[in-house]
């Protein structure tokens, strides 16, 4: 996790080291890879060794991105009383003291202060627009772009690229030698092009002139456009994520541009303009040097810890509360065990299936410990199905029953309606019938071949290659499936980590989970984190056949982790959008077996009825006070329907990881914003499990985490906008118009719903193990050193609170001690619950309810 | 007695919508379904009637404004099967769309302006469809301009939705500009105002000066529909949500062209060599937009791009005569488009999923050969679109700004000087009753060109706001002393066309001064005021809109009447009246959209990146 280059301050350099420079350029540039693999992480992670605060800070005067909210806002948000004036004027004597305290509160209040926002990186570019009537950037971004996004297109054009497979730059040469027309509009442009011996130096020599400009000139022109940039450094480093590969160099890119940069001026201006370095009356900057200390950065500090600690707080207290409790009998049979993702999303369907039934539910990562790829059957490629950061050795086949196979096809989409003679028979004949699917569409939604389905990322009636007998993959080297001892070690890591070790029920659950959506160019983001933004059945079907071996059993057993005979184990996939439910593997359970399933089935669709209810407070087009069936259908119908830009919410509101029995939070209405490991201290007390709980909890919740929390405070710059008029480029990205820039990040209908806070962790264990463990990996302890997540341990013993602060854990009280109880019922709360009015923050916050103690 | 409520109808719905809160999105949506579904169902009562009628040509007169002042302003309704087939496409197009954006739009800041100006559309295009005659058409088609560019600005705060309505809009004023110029040539042409239902007989009294009237029609609907050279405004429209790319680009805005073919298809079915002309523009159309569709890699552009050639091949086979596997074509491929882009935000998940299981890497064709380098200049060729957009600003706008940028001398002293010259003159030409003709023309070209050089000025300046303001109305003041001498036009007239443009003028500085008392606004940048002030920058609007002549103010009536009575012998006056035109319109809008839209300067909130 440590960054290649520091953030601290260097000097200015008279030697321009091309290398270097490009390293660090890309270290900055987004890091958001093809739409398909979409994977949540910190959007600014080049920061993350520095303290958030100085980190968002210095990012935002660099780059121009608006960090937080503006003073106005914050100021606001404490009139509505979401920030609550306790937290405030706790903070503010924390900050800076107490006997600063009025001094302070004034300033946080009133004192008015100037918050502009700009850019270093956009100034030095911007002579060339106050020197000569040229407008750079509208010069050359247009055909820049469209030759990028022909070149990296994935599938949209009828032609591909002439000449990919020789690299960006090598294709336009050739191109243009063997072309009547010409690549430039100019003379010198076309010589450099074909000039063997182009480098970087020398075409920045012909637009900079000044070598210390030179850095500076590069993250101007980088940055104008940072969403491409940003887009061809990641493909550089990881061209894997393309199905049709291609050959990258970030380098040609830069070549590329300020050959077009040339050919612009020169075709503007003739040969009679001089390099920006020599007209600019400017002196070289630093653009990374340490930013000036201002009173308004301590001002939104206080603001946004207020903002935040307003709801930890309150998350805390309900939290000690339920701890203070006298622990319950946990003797109870319970009818199964299920065991879901983490993802924050599936905190209320847990929660409905525990009262629907006598079951017990459990939290772990949703690719249930077993990392691989997956290979569907009849398919060209291979998917991977873990962690992003995690390289798995394995290879999972899924075997057809039948040879054929034929993807449905949605034919308005075929290349063919966009030529001359087949476009014209196809306008001729598919106009009404598209007319008609579109119609049907409006007026009963249901899946079609457009629409991303969860459910078809794997084929159930497929058998798959779970065990390893001996085989390789030939393209790819992979082992193909695991052996008894590898699969028993991950059964083991998986069950001792969420501490499911003895008490097994006759069945128990595991529940992968993916999202169906139309219209959705995002799905992937909606998707399994866990699963490198794939939907996680293929996980849970493996991680129960796994668990179900009786070699593997054995092998259990023989590490002391006995799994009676009786138990069974089976997968399924809980789809977020349309609320449904599918098991796997049902057939190989016992008769017996296949009795009580039928009975959970039952219990599962209550829960999955209620679920949706909850779920539909946040819909304006569904009435909540509906009958459950007729909210089913619809909640079922948005995920379908191409009209419905929010066919989920995604991780929209997440802000707690909670790692701790289910104890802790079974009685607590956490209004689906809590990622929950279980982990069960008791059977972990020097914490050797608790390593590897936690590891990837900071990647996967506090990436998905901070993604969220910079799309909703910079929506336009660190966000994608609104999804609207998005339009699809080469299947890698999405721009606005036909001319515009990638967007990275989120879009406005994923992030409105978010109160943009740092991840709270809590931890249930002894501190003095938390820290051990997080001492133990410097990648754990960046994230918390950093408070790029805030982390507090619950001591179970002394029942106490205890801060991560500056290297150590420091007692907390939390200073709100009336967490609201639940007396009425709580689907009348749900269905008297406020729906925002418009997506602006102070209105959008509203809809997020306080943490609740259910009485139940 | 239908005809009239079809387009009455989405008017009332969208004057009332202009009143309802934003967050009222149900009352909005459902005034808005309401009038479109009720409009469908007249129309289809109409049809009936139509239909039993054994398919002849409705027509219904309505009334006649400003009788008697040598020009008459005729309110009158026409449907023929062309009406009927292009507006049962409207209907259910904008009644789909509208259905499908009462949940897309959900929550957008313009929920409420979108389906506004969806509804002002669509009674622009009922205005078309239906109208009687070219002026009422002319009056149509210009509220389709207006609200092509409101949707394509929709999200105004950006920098390309500013910067690419603008665009559209200059080359649709060149096509309005060409319409007046057909208007004026047509008045001649058939001494009186034309209504389509005597089209077919007053045709054969001219039938050998028609070739004009049908090239001028032709360019505007090339101009209109997307046709080569023009094409390359289409992609860069598609800058507003989904839904209103669909509605406009993929099914009715971009067909319009087509529609004023069809309606003006006698004036140029007897001239051979127009008709082949229209086969031509319609092949060479089809041919270098399908080059430029197969290697667009963005999904809206290409669907932009396929649409077009498929518009080329509907003029190829109108100009065959094939009037009704046109009218079928033309509703096929809307309502393909249209879904096409409606659902173009799947394509990532259908595509990737699809290849996932077909993915063949494509074989590189290119050889070594004629073949191999024709190929490679087509695809340089079409990822450069031709090169449409720069030899366009080449030729047209980049000229206008050098020639702009000479005429630093024109100031408003300058024009007091003038002015108070020719009221002398004018004085004098009252008094004297005998004028030697060279004192009148003189006059008259003086001022024509003085107009004309203010609106250059006016288009090319980066100074400041207010001047440029003031620029445009000189323009306007001299255009008028051209007309009005030219014409030896009544004081009533004169009045008429003054009224609008006075008031709009003061209502302008009016809205700039408030804005920016201390006069530091300027042209350089995009300033987006809409951010801070919309209901100042809507005010400015409808003042824009009578600046440059919007058929909303008394002056386009005058103007009008004035035009038509300049004489045949005046050609090119008329020309540098079409160049005025289009000059201020441009200059008009150009200003409007610095100022109001792009990016705001008070930087204290999230600002999108240029390039976005």
């Amino acid at each position: 996790m440590k960054s290649p280059t520091s953030n601290s301050a260097h000097s200015l350099s008279p030697i321009f080291n091309e290398e270097q420079v490009l390293h660090t350029l890309k270290h900055y540039l987004p890091s958001q890879g093809p739409l398909k693999d979409f994977v949540h992480h910190n959007s600014l992670h080049a920061f993350q060794d520095m303290p958030f605060y100085d980190a968002i800070f210095k990012a935002s005067k660099i780059f121009g991105y608006k960090v937080t909210f503006s003073l106005a806002e914050y100021r606001n948000l404490h009139q509505i009383g979401r920030i609550h004036t306790k937290v405030l004027e706790r903070v503010i004597r924390e900050r800076k003291g107490a006997e600063h305290f009025d001094e302070w509160y004034q300033k946080v209040m009133h004192e008015a202060y100037d918050g502009k926002l700009d850019a270093r990186t956009r100034k030095l570019r911007y002579g060339w627009r106050e020197h000569y009537p040229i407008d750079l950037d509208d010069a050359v971004h247009p055909l820049l772009f469209r030759t990028l996004a022909s070149y990296f297109d994935q599938g949209i054009a009828i032609t591909p690229f002439p000449f990919e497979n020789t690299g960006l730059l090598n294709a336009i040469q050739t191109l243009d030698k063997s072309s009547f027309a010409h690549f430039f509009k100019t003379e010198r442009a076309r010589t450099l092009l074909h000039d063997p011996h182009l480098s970087l130096q020398t075409l920045l020599t012909i637009l900079v002139g000044k070598k210390e400009f030179f850095e500076e000139y590069i993250y101007g022109q980088q940055f104008a456009h940072r969403g491409w940039s940003g887009m061809v450094s990641t493909l550089e480093d990881r061209p894997e994520t393309l199905l049709y590969p291609k050959k990258i160099a970030f380098r040609d890119l830069l070549l590329l541009e300020c050959l077009m940069e040339i050919d612009a001026l020169d075709s503007a201006l003739g040969t009679q303009w001089k390099p920006l370095g020599e007209i600019t009356d400017r002196a070289p900057m630093d653009i990374f040097a340490d930013i000036e200390a201002k009173e308004i950065y301590e001002v939104i500090k206080i603001w946004h810890d207020a903002f935040e600690w307003s709801y930890y707080d309150e998350a805390l207290s309900a939290v000690l509360k339920i701890a203070e409790k006298a622990p319950e009998n946990k003797e109870t049979t319970k009818t199964f065990q299920a065991v879901f993702c983490i993802d924050e999303r599936e905190g209320s369907i847990r929660r409905h299936i525990e009262s629907a039934s006598q079951c017990e539910t459990l939290g772990a990562p949703g690719f249930f410990g077993v990392e691989f790829y997956f290979h569907p059957a009849h398919a060209k490629f291979y998917d991977k199905l873990c962690p992003a950061p995690v390289t798995p050795a394995f290879l999972i086949q899924e075997i057809p029953s039948t040879d054929k196979h034929a993807p449905a096809q949605e034919i308005a989409y075929t290349k063919g309606s966009h030529t001359f003679l087949r476009g014209t028979v196809a306008s001729y004949v598919l106009g009404i019938p598209s007319f008609a699917k579109l119609i049907s569409n409006l007026f009963s939604p249901t899946m079609s071949p457009a629409i991303a389905d969860a459910f078809s990322h794997m084929h159930d009636g497929y058998e798959l290659t779970i065990l390893h007998e001996g085989k390789r993959d030939e393209k790819s080297n992979l082992q193909i499936g695991f052996t008894v001892e590898q699969m028993a070690d991950r059964v083991e890591k998986l069950l001792r980590g969420i501490g499911l070790i003895k008490d097994f029920s006759r069945l128990v659950y595991f529940i992968g989970h993916g999202s169906s959506s139309a219209n959705n160019p995002h799905h992937g983001a909606h998707d399994c984190g866990a699963c490198s933004g794939r939907p996680g059945s293929v996980n849970a079907r493996v991680a129960a056949a796994m668990a179900n071996y009786p070699a593997v059993r054995e092998e259990l057993t023989k590490r002391g982790l006995s799994i009676p005979n009786t138990t069974q184990f089976v997968g399924g996939l809980h789809d977020t959008a349309s609320d449904e439910i599918e098991f796997y593997d049902e057939k190989t359970l016992s008769a017996e077996l296949q009795v009580l399933h039928v009975q959970n089935k039952e219990s599962f669709e209550v829960a999955l009825d209620l679920n949706a209810k909850e779920r539909s407070r946040r819909f304006k087009s569904i009435d909540t006070k509906q009958s459950l069936k007729k909210i089913r259908k619809a909640i079922k119908q948005r995920s379908v329907s191409f009209f419905e830009p929010r066919p989920e919410l995604g991780h929209g509101t997440n802000s707690l990881c909670i790692v701790g029995d289910r104890a802790l939070t079974r009685d607590l209405f956490l209004d689906r914003r809590a990622f929950m490991n279980s982990y069960d201290y008791r059977t972990d007390p020097d914490g050797t499990f608790l390593a590897n709980v936690m590891a990837p909890l900071p990647v996967v919740c506090g990436g998905i985490n901070l993604e969220y929390y910079f799309s909703r405070m910079d929506n336009s710059k660190l966000g994608a906008g609104t999804k609207l008029p998005h339009n699809v480029m080469g299947l890698i990205g999405v721009s606005n118009s036909s001319d515009g820039d990638l967007r990275a990040g989120l879009p406005l209908q994923m992030v409105e719903v978010h109160d943009p806070i740092r991840l709270l962790m809590i931890v249930e264990h002894d501190p003095q193990v938390v820290l051990r463990v997080i001492s133990a990996s410097p990648a754990l302890y960046e994230w918390f050193e950093g408070e790029w997540i805030h982390l507090t341990v619950l001591h179970p013993e002394e029942k106490k609170l205890y801060l991560f602060k500056k290297g150590e854990f420091v007692p907390y009280e939390p200073c709100i001690t009336d967490v609201s109880v639940l007396e009425e019922d709580f689907l009348t709360v749900i269905e008297s619950a406020v729906k925002m009015k418009t997506n602006h923050i102070i209105d959008a916050t509203k809809e997020n309810m306080p943490v609740h103690i259910l009485n139940r | 007695m239908l005809l009239p409520l079809l387009i009455f109808l989405p008017f009332l719905a969208f004057a009332l919508t202009c009143f309802i809160p934003n967050h009222f999105e149900k009352s909005i949506s459902r005034i808005a379904l309401t009038s479109s579904a009720s409009a469908f169902l007249i129309f289809v009562w109409t049809l009936f009637l139509w239909v039993r009628g054994g398919f002849a040509p409705l027509s219904h007169e309505g009334f006649t404004l400003f009788p008697g002042a040598g020009y008459e302003f005729v309110v009158n309704f026409y449907m023929d099967t062309a009406s009927a087939v292009f507006f049962l496409m409207t209907c259910l197009t904008t009644i789909l769309v509208l259905m499908f954006s009462k949940y897309y739009m959900h929550r957008d800041p313009g929920y409420k302006r979108f389906h506004s100006t969806v509804l002002f559309f669509f009674f622009g295009l009922a205005l078309v469809i239906f109208s009687g005659n070219f002026v009422m058409l002319f009056v149509g088609w210009e509220c389709i301009g207006i609200s092509s560019f409101l949707l394509i600005s929709f999200y105004r705060n950006r920098y390309l939705p500013a910067k690419n309505s603008l665009k559209v809009f200059s080359l649709y004023r060149i096509a309005d500009a060409l319409f007046i110029v057909g208007l004026w040539y047509a008045h001649h042409l058939f001494e009186k105002s034309v209504q389509f239902s005597e089209f077919t007989s007053l045709i054969h009294e001219h039938g050998n000066d028609l070739w004009i009237l049908g090239s001028i029609f032709l360019l505007v609907s090339m101009i209109k529909s997307a046709q080569f050279p023009f094409s390359y405004w289409l992609p860069r429209a598609m800058e507003g949500p989904t839904t209103s790319s669909a509605i406009f680009y993929g099914a009715l805005s971009v067909h319009m062209g087509l529609f004023l073919l069809l309606r003006t298809y006698p004036l140029w079915e007897g001239s051979t060599a127009l008709r082949i002309l229209v086969a031509i523009v319609g092949l060479v159309t089809a041919l270098i937009a399908t080059s430029i569709a197969r290697v667009q890699s963005s999904a809206k552009t290409q669907i932009a791009y396929a649409s077009v050639t498929q518009i080329g091949i509907m003029f190829i086979e109108l100009a065959a005569g094939l009037h009704s596997l046109v009218l079928f074509h033309f509703v096929s491929n809307a309502c393909l488009r249209t879904y096409q882009l409606l659902i173009s935000p799947s394509i990532v998940s259908y595509l990737i999923h699809y290849q996932f299981y077909t993915f063949v890497t494509p074989a590189q064709k290119i050889q070594d050969n004629f073949i191999g380098k024709i190929r490679s200049t087509l695809f340089i060729l079409g990822i450069k679109e031709w090169n449409m957009d720069r030899v366009m600003t080449y030729l047209v706008w980049q000229p206008l700004k050098s020639t702009g940028a000479w005429l630093q001398f024109l100031d408003r002293r300058l024009a007091a000087i003038v002015y108070g010259a020719l009221l002398f003159i004018g004085a004098y030409v009252a008094s004297g009753a005998d004028v030697s003709h060279v004192v009148k023309d003189g006059v008259v070209w003086v001022s024509a060109i003085l107009g004309i050089l203010f609106f250059v000025r006016a288009y090319a300046t980066k100074g400041a706001v207010l001047t440029c303001w003031t620029q445009i109305f000189l323009g306007q003041i001299f255009t008028s002393v051209f007309l009005s001498v030219l014409t030896d036009a009544a004081m009533r007239v004169i009045l008429l066309y003054l009224t609008g443009i006075v008031v709009a003028y003061l209502v302008g500085v009016i809205c700039l001064r408030f804005l920016d008392p201390s006069s530091r606004l300027d042209l350089m940048e995009y300033h987006g005021y809409m951010y801070q002030h919309s209901t100042l920058g809507n005010i400015f609007f409808i003042a824009c809109l009578a600046m440059m002549m919007f058929p909303i103010t008394p002056s386009f009536i005058g103007e009008e009447i004035l035009l038509s009575s300049i004489h045949t012998d005046h050609g090119a006056l008329v020309a540098i009246f079409a160049i005025g035109y289009v000059l201020s319109g441009v200059s008009v809008m150009r200003l409007f959209a610095k100022v109001f839209f792009g990016p705001h300067k008070k930087t204290h909130h999230e600002i999108a990146y240029r390039s976005s």
